[in-house]
């Protein structure tokens, strides 16, 4: 009897391409025609997963040219976990150089924006610090704080004005038409008490939200993001934030 | 209802847009469901939350897919891991796997790849449902494939996989739509095989919808779970029964989701098998 082991290497080769790989293991030879089912199954199960995870990148480019790259993505990447939900990280990346989406240079940002509803939807369920937490605290006390970003907290930045395209293009609904502008754009995504959330934010919040993800201390976080604006506009959106459920207390 | 086994009754398997649906569905019918563990292997999420919710009112099965039980390879620790996450958090009532490999080399294929019938598959397979066993801590059943071609093997399905709960003391998830399709595919018998299993190894059964192959049409029916229940399952199913009684049965859909009535209306049709089959006329 042939080999077991030889078998799965084999049907493997077949699954990548190579019909003739397991005909030894056939007992009737007309099936051959049949292997097609397997590849046809696993390359269509790999690909659902990416377009059903980059909803706004499939709006935006049509169905067949989605399911076009999305194969041409699966099998590069093939997934590596049977937990699908949150394959595809390398999606973004490989649109960015994917040659027939060279015409819409924004098309990777808008993925990366899809990729962060995903993280951020299957983020861990830590629950975000509230303005009640610091309460009864001196504003020294408070500036003291060193504090972190909720875990399912995503900033991101584009030249373009992409969060506007995404937003408009990620539900089923009728999508407004969105001229694309080539001008500096930020966004936070994240899982608020409320359900997932988005936002553009000012460079200045981006800023801020960067420097209290690296560590600094609040009250240093919210002098040096200001220095533009002035501290009452950050203050204001400090307190959204918090309101927002975009920070944590990790230290506490 | 206790939530710690499966009624001999039926469940759906649970979908996203059938939450809300089986929450408010009343707990007299025995409505159980069951699950892709996979599916709920994340950090977070909302389903998560909605499972916990669910468990709390209903019996729940984590019906696994990517487990490899029939692989070259030793099986993933990772996914073990997961798998014992689950199972604390969710305390299922049934957990299952299939007689299928689905990874190799670090790629996981996301499908359920057959395995020839040969006493070196038998020898894998037990290994690793002992193995998987043993991790859990539990005993687990095997699921019948569906087959597209027909594989060299040394013995039956029906001993293969008897053989198989025989020796690591699992028991069979018969599935009376893999057994129906299988049987069209390769050109076996349906009632043979059903006939050739032992009714106190079979702990569940699935029943499910298919679609002809697009090419080859209806000698080649492919294991879509997109349609109802086809009339000729129905039928096997209620042969089955009739001779190995009552069972936990599973109506499983998991493309073109129905709205759930359609599905609550399958469960009544299984559930008027499963009554029947307790009445002293068939005792």
């Amino acid at each position: 009897m042939l080999e077991q082991l030889t078998y799965q290497a084999r049907f493997a080769e077949m699954l990548a391409g190579s019909d003739e790989a397991v005909t030894p293991w056939l007992a009737d030879a007309t099936h051959i025609a049949r292997l097609r089912v397997y590849r046809n199954n696993v390359v269509t199960a790999w690909a659902d997963m990416i377009v059903k995870n980059y909803p706004a990148v499939e709006r935006l480019v049509g169905t067949d040219f989605m399911r076009g790259a999305a194969i041409a993505f699966v099998k590069k990447n093939p997934p590596q976990s049977p937990v699908l939900s949150t394959y595809g990280e390398g999606f973004p990346a490989f649109i960015q150089e994917f040659e027939p989406a060279r015409g819409l240079p924004y098309l990777a940002d808008v993925a990366r924006l899809d990729r962060a509803w995903t993280e951020a939807f299957f983020a861990p369920p830590t629950a975000p610090l509230g303005p009640g937490n610091l309460a009864g605290k001196s504003e020294v006390e408070v500036g003291a704080l060193v504090l972190g970003l909720h875990p399912s907290v995503w900033l991101f930045s584009s030249k373009w004005n992409a969060r506007e395209i995404w937003n408009a293009n990620r539900s089923e609904s009728d999508a407004p038409k969105i001229a694309l502008e080539e001008r500096p754009t930020w966004a936070a995504v994240w899982w608020s008490p409320n359900g997932m959330a988005d936002r553009a934010l000012e460079s200045t919040e981006y800023q801020f939200l960067e420097l209290i993800s690296g560590g600094a201390p609040l009250g240093d976080a919210l002098t040096k993001a200001s220095s533009k604006v002035g501290e009452s506009a950050l203050y204001q959106f400090f307190s959204e934030a918090l309101a927002g459920g975009l920070l944590t207390n990790p230290h506490k | 209802m206790t939530t710690d086994r499966l009624p001999s009754l039926t469940g759906i398997g649970l979908k996203p847009e059938h939450y809300r649906d089986v929450m408010n569905a009343p707990n007299e019918g025995g409505l159980w469901v069951e699950v892709h563990p996979e599916n709920y292997m994340t950090d977070g999420g909302p389903r998560r939350a909605w499972l916990e919710v669910i468990r709390a009112g209903r019996p729940v099965s984590l019906h696994g897919v990517g487990m490899s039980l029939a692989g070259d390879e030793p099986l993933d620790k990772a996914h073990l891991a997961r798998w014992r996450e689950l199972i604390k958090r969710y305390q299922p009532a049934m957990i299952s796997e299939h007689v299928a490999w689905s990874a190799r080399d670090g790629t996981y294929f996301a499908d359920l790849l057959p395995t020839p019938a040969t006493n070196e598959a038998l020898d894998r397979l037990t290994a690793n449902i002992d193995h998987m066993q043993t991790a859990l801590g539990r005993s687990i059943l095997i699921e019948n494939p569906s087959l597209y071609v027909d594989l060299k093997g040394e013995m039956t399905e029906p001993e293969f996989l008897v053989e198989a709960c025989k020796r690591t003391g699992c028991g069979l998830l018969l599935d009376v739509n893999n057994v129906f399709v299988s049987a069209n595919n390769i050109g076996r018998g349906t009632e043979d095989y059903l006939d050739a299993i032992p009714g106190d190894l079979i702990g569940e059964i699935h029943l499910a919808g298919h679609a002809p192959d697009p090419i080859m049409g209806e000698r080649l029916l492919i294991d879509d779970h997109g349609a109802p229940v086809a009339p000729e399952v129905w039928r096997l199913y209620e042969r089955l029964i009739e001779r190995v009684g009552p069972k936990p049965t599973l109506i499983e859909r998991d493309t073109n989701i129905p709205a759930f009535a359609e599905l609550a209306a399958e469960v009544e049709t299984a559930n008027a098998i499963l009554e029947r089959a307790l009445e002293p006329a068939n005792a």
